[in-house]
């Protein structure tokens, strides 16, 4: 069974046209997820990236722990079934199925009854001679389905692969694929849509996307019981309750004093590399902890965090800590009232003020040494351009933060630029941007808060402005 | 959805209005050959150059002793007829093991023939070889007596020939030579026939004899009329009489004629087939391929057990439905603590 996690994925066009925007999730090998949401959302650009046919700008993808950069395209045991038929049109049905096993090595007596016993199953047995152009468009996607059937993929990715099939073939295309689960239980199926139909007939575990993030990810009924937004009711067709409890997060308060932090009765020691993530530190701050990252187990550098069960509606319950209530999906035998210990991880904390998150995915550097170059100090040197501020700058100044109004990012060169050689990636924090981008020349790479026009990963190429009149002030 | 491309468009084209069903194969056997063609001949022609190895040996020894046989009937017929034994077994007798040869090929290409005709999957590598083991040496010896009837025709043939030229210009010996054609063309029809069930039918040589002469005479003008026909490019080179005509005969033997040429052959025998033994004994041959035939679908469902066989069976709800019961639970006593 192949997991699937999913670290801040980012995809920019050449156009600078973003395909998904940070989308984080996980998917439990062996399960059948289905991708939900309206034309543009991310969903096919997912799966893409997901089958190694699109590239990701930044972010990290796992397959089984292993990150995606070390496993070949073909390694990743992925069969793709598109919208659009992909079946060797000079081939038969049969020649379809059968060319990728004995590319597999396997022989050929195996390969005729294997063949034959698939196509059995979806009802193509009579077209095994004939060729893909004789077949309706539900048939040319049984096929692929086969296809990935014989293969015994361990993910099968399906990217709207009812979109050119008429609604009566729609629903036996559904109870077929469902039938195909249950022959594959160890393969992981991604199934995207924005039928909700579909969706509910078909999913364990559904995720609503939105401009290339999920918005959402729980099992079905949990999904339509509480949506976390109005917008994952809006794309259920408002069949889903209004939104009430979060069922992805768990929101606490705490006290933020240096670098410890004070949270449902224990004090957290946060490390360095966790402190230089934070953007901001307040005294007062909201801590989130996803629930999916809980676990049962304590972990070396895990803190515990006592629940209470409210209810236990069999497939799910709902829990309380610190009076805050959130559902959390499970089945399990705990009664109303039991209190259960689950753990987490210092670096699952997202700590948040008010609305605004303050933790970022990688450690800041946003601070650049100044070197000034004659004895007035109105020549500088920073990231090795010599910049010229007019004035002299103010006696101990060293550093200087990357920020507006003395460094910005932009497509436009101004009269002292950098060019932005390569970025790591950029996070959208409370509609602004911020680009851990590389400059030529520099050990590390730098922070940089910027609109969100300005896209590090097109094919623009973007200047790191430096203006002199800001470092002044 | 995507607008597809101009090359996308061409290639793939678009999909059936409707599903695939057996009413869209050919009504007859006439439509199915042009079905065939049109849409197997890569495989026709992949099996024809697999059949034509076997019959390689058969055709180098035709083409080179046609000069054997040029010599001959350019001599003075009284000296030709001294000649005749000899020119005789070296040519027809000599090629009689070539023949059983040709024809243990032809099994493993008839059989491909016999799948593709039936709308069955092929692989021709495969097809070829398990029709050459179930039935090879039944069609060797079959090839074998065809050789032998041929090289008996053929002397009668061509010494009446010389017999007419030295001896007796009478209208009996030219109506003796059509004796001899009419017998080579039954012969040949019956061998055909003995051939097609060969490949298809598990028979002894005995029956396979008898039903063949029973089969091929309850259809003896239609069969005749389909053989001929499919010999006609070579009758029409061969007669011309030039050596070269007759070369260019060999060489569309080897490079086309003779995959295609069994085609016809086999799918009139498939009439009579279908006409005598398959309806009553033979249910699910009858009518293969066609869209009045029954298609045979094995209705168990071994291969759903085969898939499942690998993993674990599960439920409808899947891995979210296992209870979970391994929470560390905290007292109250203790969470006060």
């Amino acid at each position: 069974m192949t997991r699937i996690e999913a670290k801040y994925l980012t995809k920019v066009y050449k156009n600078g046209a973003y395909g998904l925007k940070n989308c984080s999730f996980s998917v439990n090998g062996g399960e059948f997820l289905v991708i939900l949401g309206a034309s543009g959302s991310g969903k096919s650009t997912l799966l893409k990236v997901l089958a190694g046919t699109e590239g990701l700008s930044s972010g990290e993808l796992y397959f089984d722990g292993i990150l995606s950069e070390n496993i070949p395209v073909s390694k990743r045991g992925i069969s793709m079934v598109f919208q659009e038929y992909v079946l060797y049109p000079h081939m038969t049905v049969f020649d379809n199925l059968a060319t990728p096993l004995r590319q597999a090595g396997e022989n050929e007596k195996n390969i005729y009854d294997r063949v034959m016993d698939a196509l059995r199953i979806f009802g193509l047995e009579i077209t095994a001679d004939v060729k893909p152009k004789n077949l309706s468009g539900g048939e040319q996607q049984r096929v692929a389905l086969a296809k990935a059937l014989l293969k015994k993929s361990k993910i099968v990715l399906l990217d709207e692969p009812m979109s050119n099939v008429d609604e009566k073939s729609r629903a036996e295309y559904c109870t077929i694929l469902k039938k195909m689960k249950q022959m594959l239980p160890d393969s992981t199926f991604i199934y995207v849509t924005h039928n909700v139909r579909e969706a509910l007939f078909l999913a364990d575990r559904i995720a609503v996307m939105r401009d290339g993030a999920v918005l959402q990810l729980a099992p079905t009924e949990l999904l339509l019981k509480y949506p976390l937004h109005t917008e994952v009711n809006e794309i259920l067709g408002g069949i889903g309750n209004s939104p009430s409890l979060s069922m992805t997060e768990i929101r606490l308060e705490g006290r933020l004093v240096d670098n410890r932090l004070e949270l449902s009765g224990q004090t957290i020691e946060l490390d360095e590399e966790y402190m230089s993530r934070l953007l901001r530190h307040p005294n007062r701050v909201d801590v989130i902890i996803e629930v999916d990252r809980l676990s049962k187990v304590p972990l070396s550098d895990s803190f515990p965090l006592v629940l209470e069960v409210t209810q236990n509606n069999g497939d799910h319950l709902l829990m309380k800590t610190d009076g805050r209530e959130f559902v959390y999906g499970k089945k399990t035998n705990l009664h109303q009232g039991e209190k259960i210990r689950l753990y987490y991880k210092i670096r699952d904390l997202i700590i948040c003020e008010g609305e605004d998150r303050l933790t970022c995915h990688y450690p800041l550097h946003n601070r650049v040494k100044i070197r000034r170059l004659d004895s007035r100090g109105d020549r500088v040197e920073i990231l090795g351009k010599r910049v010229k501020l007019g004035r002299e700058l103010r006696e101990g100044v060293n550093y200087l933060d990357v920020s507006e109004p003395s460094f910005s990012l932009s497509y436009v060169r101004s009269r002292y630029s950098l060019p932005v050689a390569g970025c790591l990636d950029e996070e959208f924090i409370n509609g602004k941007k911020l680009s851990h981008i590389a400059i030529k020349g520099t050990d590390t790479y730098l922070s940089v808060m910027s609109s969100e026009d300005v896209s590090c990963f097109g094919k623009k190429r973007v200047w790191l402005n430096i203006y002199p009149g800001g470092i002044l002030n | 959805m995507r607008k597809k491309g101009l090359v996308e468009r061409i290639v793939m084209r678009e999909p059936a209005s409707e599903d695939f069903s057996q009413s869209k194969l050919p009504e007859n056997r006439r439509k199915l050959f042009s079905y065939m063609l049109k849409n197997k001949f890569s495989k026709i022609y992949i099996n024809h150059l697999l059949t034509s190895l076997f019959f390689l040996p058969l055709i180098i020894w035709g083409v080179l002793t046609l000069s054997l046989s040029d010599w001959i009937f350019s001599l003075d017929p009284r000296e030709g007829i001294t000649h005749f034994v000899e020119y005789w077994f070296t040519v027809y007798v000599t090629a009689i093991p070539m023949w059983a040869l040709a024809f243990f090929g032809l099994s493993g290409g008839l059989n491909v023939i016999r799948k593709l005709a039936w709308s069955d999957p092929v692989i021709i590598k495969t097809d070829f070889l398990a029709g050459i083991k179930s039935s090879g040496r039944q069609m060797a010896l079959v090839g074998l007596l065809w050789g032998v009837a041929y090289a008996i025709m053929r002397y009668a043939f061509d010494w009446l020939g010389f017999y007419y030229q030295v001896f007796d210009s009478s209208y009996s010996v030219i109506f003796g030579s059509f004796i001899c054609i009419f017998l080579t063309v039954i012969l040949f029809g019956l061998t055909v026939y003995m051939a097609c069930m060969s490949c298809q039918y598990n028979v002894t040589f005995l029956q396979l004899a008898v039903g063949a002469f029973k089969l091929y005479f309850s259809d003896f003008f239609l069969a005749n009329g389909v053989i001929l026909a499919s010999l006609a490019p070579l009758f029409v080179l061969t007669l011309l009489g030039y050596a070269v005509t007759t070369l260019i005969a060999y060489l569309l033997l080897v490079f086309i004629l003779i995959g295609i040429m069994i085609i016809p052959m086999f799918l009139v025998c498939q009439h009579s087939f279908d006409r005598v033994i398959n309806i009553k004994d033979y249910p699910d041959y009858y009518g293969r391929g066609l869209s009045y035939g029954r298609y045979v679908t094995e209705a168990d469902d071994s291969s759903e057990r085969k898939f499942t066989e690998n993993g674990e069976a599960v439920s409808d709800a899947a891995s979210n439905s296992q209870v979970e019961n391994d929470f560390e639970r905290v007292s109250d006593d203790e969470n006060r603590s």
